[in-house]
């Protein structure tokens, strides 16, 4: 439910968006909003411009037409990026030389410094808060490398509470890892969200953040094909939503994709295999 | 000890004290990165720049550290620009900085060919008292940059893309990294050589990874390893008569050869006493439906007749 104040800006506002790489769009005709207070699911079948829409957000890819404003000012000239905590799509954490938790998830605090300026007792304190909101705290001396899938997942998120963001920006959280795991970093997702904190989280498998969602956007080609409000969560859930997650290896139930309409127009087809069920992301 | 009366070994040993402390400490970044070799090439323009320095006349080690920084910047723009055509245009600045000056250094009228090894692979006898003046004030400058800025060029290394969206400076961070290799470079040239240099930035720190269990903890480790190597391996050089660079790497190498082979031994060891992830894929925490029991001051989880507790990313038995 959003919580916007009256007349606050949005954390994310596009509109007639277009983004790509070497000037060619990969997509376009971009309108969406993210209130404060939301958790927007934004799925789609691989190739259908999640990630490019999100790095499009953050400023990695060039945004090609129209306006993206964070918290009412242009992205462009957006300076305050530690109110936006980024989890980049990884399947493992760190490069060539072992790493600890408390090493990677101090990284998250260099936001909210200046080039030259050292951490300090303050910085150390909100990375073990930040450590122990994701459930790792008996982990922090350990090296990332020798952590699951979904724990190095969940350092990742870490990292990005580190810099106490308003907003979450998640690419793929829960792909790649075993269904326990995945069941603890929703747990994880749900208690951060109970703290206020607003999220857009790019996923395969709407159906185990039911409970969080306040939102889903759909994407196809490029465009945004559906835009509303996440179902009920619970056994036999209410109203499913018809996600266009095609990819064979994502679902367990590779049911046709259901026609779209126009960009924009309500989708939906109660198919419950379109949710996807944890644990069966490649 | 006899060999510090010479004033040559004095000097020499300096230096090699000042490229065992630095080479290490800018190699972890270029290593976090999988940029292992990216101080070869380096070492292959500051060529040119030393046989700019022997045919004008001018302090090889400034001429060394001008191209060797003209150098390391070109070489990230080119890298930044990520193009498929980018490691050929690498391979073309390194080829044409050796090319260059082994044919300057042949045009000059005092060139020999044994100063032109002694340049590529090291020499005890060759550091001047004005090259270790110039090499110790660019290590300083070099370890206060690298060591002060440790977060700022962790945090690139380890997650470049993490990095610029969360609004860091990574463009400027890289070029930074690029400049203190490029003066690395020019520290380590006497007595590493151009053509070994990047062993001693690299090989410590591949030894460091295989005992070590943090960055931090790498990072002291392959400094200990680089002066280690570095001094034994000048004094080996005067008693075997050897080039200083060549005995220093191969040093090196043995390090890494024993940390590979002890780190393996050890891994073995502590698998056998401690569940490894692989054999235990659920993860204890609050609610993950196991008996909690407090021990001392953490808590075991009952799981299968056995008390386990969390250790780093493994269970051991209590």
């Amino acid at each position: 439910m959003p919580v916007t104040a009256p007349g606050a800006a949005p954390v994310i506002a596009m509109s007639g968006v277009a983004v790509g790489y070497d000037d060619r769009p990969a997509v376009r005709d971009i309108d969406f909003r993210l209130e404060s207070g939301e958790v927007v699911a934004l799925v789609g079948p691989n190739g259908s411009g999640k990630t490019t829409l999100v790095r499009g957000i953050l400023g990695l890819a060039r945004v090609l037409e129209g306006e993206v404003e964070l918290f009412g000012v242009p992205a462009d000239r957006f300076a305050e990026r530690n109110r936006i905590g980024y989890v980049p799509q990884r399947h493992t954490v760190g490069g060539a030389i072992p790493s600890t938790v408390t090493e990677v998830v101090g990284s998250g605090r260099l936001p909210r410094h200046r080039l030259l300026s050292r951490l300090g007792a303050a910085d150390r304190e909100a990375v073990s808060r930040a450590i122990a909101s994701v459930g790792l705290t008996d982990q922090r001396a350990a090296s990332v490398s020798t952590l699951s899938g979904g724990q190095q997942r969940r350092v990742l998120i870490a990292r990005a509470l580190a810099a106490d963001p308003e907003v979450l920006i998640m690419d793929e959280p829960t792909a790649g890892i075993d269904p326990e795991s995945h069941a603890n970093l929703v747990r994880t997702l749900a208690g951060l969200v109970r703290r206020g904190l607003t999220m857009l989280v790019v996923t395969h498998q709407v159906t185990p953040l039911l409970p969080i969602l306040t939102r889903v956007v759909a994407m196809d080609a490029g465009r945004i094909v559906h835009d509303g409000p996440a179902p009920a969560a619970g056994p036999g859930g209410a109203e499913p939503v018809a996600v266009p997650d095609h990819d064979p290896g994502h679902d367990q139930d590779h049911t046709p994709t259901p026609p779209f309409g126009r960009p924009g127009d309500r989708v939906s087809a109660p198919a419950p295999g379109w949710l996807g069920e944890p644990g069966t992301s490649t | 000890m006899e060999i510090l009366h010479y004033a040559f070994m004095q000097r020499a040993l300096l230096a090699a004290l000042l490229v065992g402390l630095t080479a290490p400490v800018v190699g972890i970044y270029l290593v976090q990165r999988r940029l292992a070799l990216i101080g070869d090439g380096m070492g292959h323009v500051a060529l040119t720049g030393v046989a700019i320095g022997v045919l004008t006349g001018a302090a090889p080690a400034l001429t060394a550290l001008a191209c060797a920084v003209a150098g390391a910047v070109a070489i990230e723009l080119v890298r930044l620009r990520g193009r498929a055509s980018a490691d050929v245009i690498l391979a073309v600045l390194f080829y044409g900085g050796i090319a260059g000056g082994v044919v300057l250094i042949g045009l000059s009228p005092d060139s020999t060919p044994g100063n032109l090894t002694s340049y590529l692979f090291g020499a005890i006898t060759t550091t001047s008292p004005s090259d270790l003046a110039v090499f110790a004030a660019l290590a300083v400058v070099v370890l206060l940059v690298a060591i002060g800025m440790a977060p700022q060029l962790f945090a690139v290394s380890n997650d470049e893309e993490w990095a610029r969206a969360s609004g860091m400076r990574v463009t400027g961070l890289n070029l930074l990294l690029a400049v203190l290799t490029a003066t690395t470079v020019v520290i380590s040239m006497r007595i590493v050589g151009l053509l070994l240099i990047s062993a001693l930035m690299i090989v410590p720190n591949a030894a460091a990874q295989q005992l070590a269990g943090s960055f931090r903890g790498s990072m002291l480790c392959a400094v200990a390893i680089g002066v280690v190597v570095s001094l034994t391996g000048t004094v080996t050089s005067y008693y075997a008569d050897t080039p200083s660079g060549g005995t220093i790497v191969l040093l090196a190498i043995a390090v890494f050869v024993v940390a590979v082979i002890g780190a393996g031994g050890l891994r073995a060891l502590h698998a056998r006493r401690h569940h490894v992830p692989a054999e235990h894929t659920h993860e204890h925490g609050p609610g993950c439906g196991h008996q909690t029991v407090l021990h001392g001051d953490h808590l075991d989880y009952v799981h299968d007749g056995h008390r386990h507790a969390v250790h780093g990313a493994h269970y051991d038995d209590h």
